[in-house]
């Protein structure tokens, strides 16, 4: 527990990094998904 | 793709930095960011929440401008990209008022107080919705294009008020310290390189959103004869 | 306003005969200023019946008399533009009129509406609620005229936006809230001067907010308003 009051700034910018992680890679997901979708409806 | 690597390198970078960088009570590094007294390590919300304000604000800005235009020009795509901007105007209200509401508790004590700053997040929340509620509420697309821009324009001409509403009540014997917090913050250099390297972050994430959203919707509208909005 | 050349004078009188109809078929139906009386009474017996015996602070007193008048304006209000669509007189008022015309009459009725309204509310309300009291009149009157200008503004060109929209009723307070809160912000805090016997003076500022925000509601809603009238 003393582990978290030390050092709460990194857990912090830890679960920040993940959270950002998780909504660049789902970003990019739509991005393809929208790609695919564009080229295969102008054919 | 050079776009979307460059923005992910330099978000991760301005999250890393904005929660690593030491705040010390007298930078002697070039590195060392202020010490805001009382608030410390939590005044780190700032690089965060100034941003979500910021592009709030633009999202409904730039819906107002995409409703005028659509009203002079009847594109559809130009009420598809109002309503797109309106989206992510109100995501990003929606953040801002609950990172304001964090900010406010560290510095206040209570989570909300109709403070000037405050009542006017809360105000743009509640102009969105009734914006979003409006056009659900339209099934004919042309009506609901003209109608959203008609209430943006209403709505819009409106805010400046809040602009103004908050000196005047500055002047009366209200203890809170409101205004930007900058006011009372003295940024040094790698503080306002890194804020305003956050800001532009944010806004261009805000711009992938936002052509994402538009692309989406584009799709829908001309090969299925709907759109979400 | 996008319309031929009109010479002012007809200009005026499609302006007064807009109001002179809506006011014959007020005056018919009494469906507008029924709807308002039964809510104000009922809400301000409701006040009544929770503070009970309780004196509540003026500040508080003057956000509720403001509160009772928000939603009587929009119970009374909503249906301004609605009434054409559902007797079918909008076209005939489409093909009669300007549209400038049709707005300025409909801002005239309302306003007029509105005023009413607020006189009633305000004398029951000053007679049955404990602790409401005016120090400085000339602040009160002053900020009920410019109030009922302003409701009336923002509330005119809503309802032109909601008479195209199918759930009408509930959507009103929904829009209409967060355009009204400057007014109702500047109103309230006038209001709560008034009651504390402040000087004149001291509201100059609320009533600077007042009118440039009736200036600029009106402003906005001629430029606007030919886009919601024409299908």
């Amino acid at each position: 527990m003393e582990f978290f009051a030390q050092n709460s700034l990194y857990v912090v910018l830890l679960i920040a990094l993940v959270v950002w992680a998780g909504i660049y890679g789902y970003l990019l997901r739509v991005d393809a998904k929208v790609k695919k979708l564009e080229d295969h409806l102008h054919q | 793709m050079a776009f979307r690597v460059a923005l992910g390198f330099w978000l991760t970078l301005v999250v890393i930095l904005s929660l690593s960088l030491p705040m010390v009570a007298r930078p002697e590094h070039w590195y060392d960011l202020p010490i805001v007294p009382g608030l410390e390590d939590k005044a780190r919300i700032m690089f965060f929440h100034v941003p979500t304000a910021w592009l709030s604000v633009l999202g409904f800005v730039l819906s107002l401008v995409y409703g005028v235009r659509y009203l002079r020009k009847r594109e559809p795509e130009d009420d598809l990209k109002s309503a797109a901007s309106a989206g992510i105007g109100f995501l990003f209200c929606v953040l801002a008022t609950v990172t304001g509401a964090i900010w406010a508790k560290f510095s206040w004590g209570t989570w909300w107080n109709w403070d000037p700053r405050q009542t006017s997040i809360f105000v743009l929340l509640l102009i969105y919705g009734a914006y979003f509620a409006l056009r659900s509420a339209i099934e004919v697309e042309e009506k609901r294009g003209t109608l959203a821009a008609v209430y943006a324009v209403i709505a819009g001409v409106t805010m400046p008020f809040f602009m103004f509403i908050m000196p005047r009540i500055l002047s009366s014997l209200h203890p809170e310290p409101i205004l930007n917090a900058q006011g009372k913050i003295q940024m040094n250099t790698a503080m306002l390189i890194l804020f305003l390297a956050s800001l532009v972050g944010f806004t261009a994430l805000a711009y992938w959103m936002w052509r994402l959203n538009v692309r989406m919707e584009v799709l829908l509208h001309r090969h299925h004869g709907q759109s979400g909005a | 306003m996008g319309e031929p050349e009109v010479p002012r004078g007809s200009w005026l009188r499609s302006v007064g005969a807009v109001f002179a109809k809506d006011w014959r078929a007020e005056l018919r139906t009494r469906y507008a200023v029924s709807a308002l009386l039964m809510f104000v009474v009922t809400t301000i017996a409701i006040i009544m019946f929770s503070l009970g015996s309780e004196e509540a602070p003026a500040d508080v007193l003057s956000g509720m008399l403001w509160v009772v008048i928000f939603f009587g304006a929009m119970s009374g209000l909503a249906r301004t533009f609605v009434v054409e669509e559902e007797r079918g007189t909008a076209m005939t008022l489409q093909l009669l009129t300007s549209p400038g015309a049709v707005y300025f009459g409909k801002l005239l009725f309302n306003l007029v509406l509105v005023f009413g309204l607020n006189v009633i509310t305000i004398t029951l309300y000053s007679i049955f609620v404990n602790g409401f009291v005016i120090r400085t009149p000339s602040i009160f009157l002053l900020t009920v005229l410019l109030g009922s200008a302003g409701f009336a503004a923002a509330a005119t060109i809503l309802a032109a936006i909601i008479a195209r929209a199918s759930t009408k009723g509930t959507l009103y307070p929904v829009l209409a809230f967060p355009v009204l809160l400057p007014l109702l912000l500047a109103v309230i805090n006038a209001t709560r001067l008034a009651s504390e016997g402040a000087a004149f003076s001291e509201a100059r500022g609320e009533f600077q907010l007042l009118v440039s925000y009736i200036a600029v509601v009106v402003a906005a809603s001629t430029l606007v308003f030919d886009y919601v009238w024409k299908d």
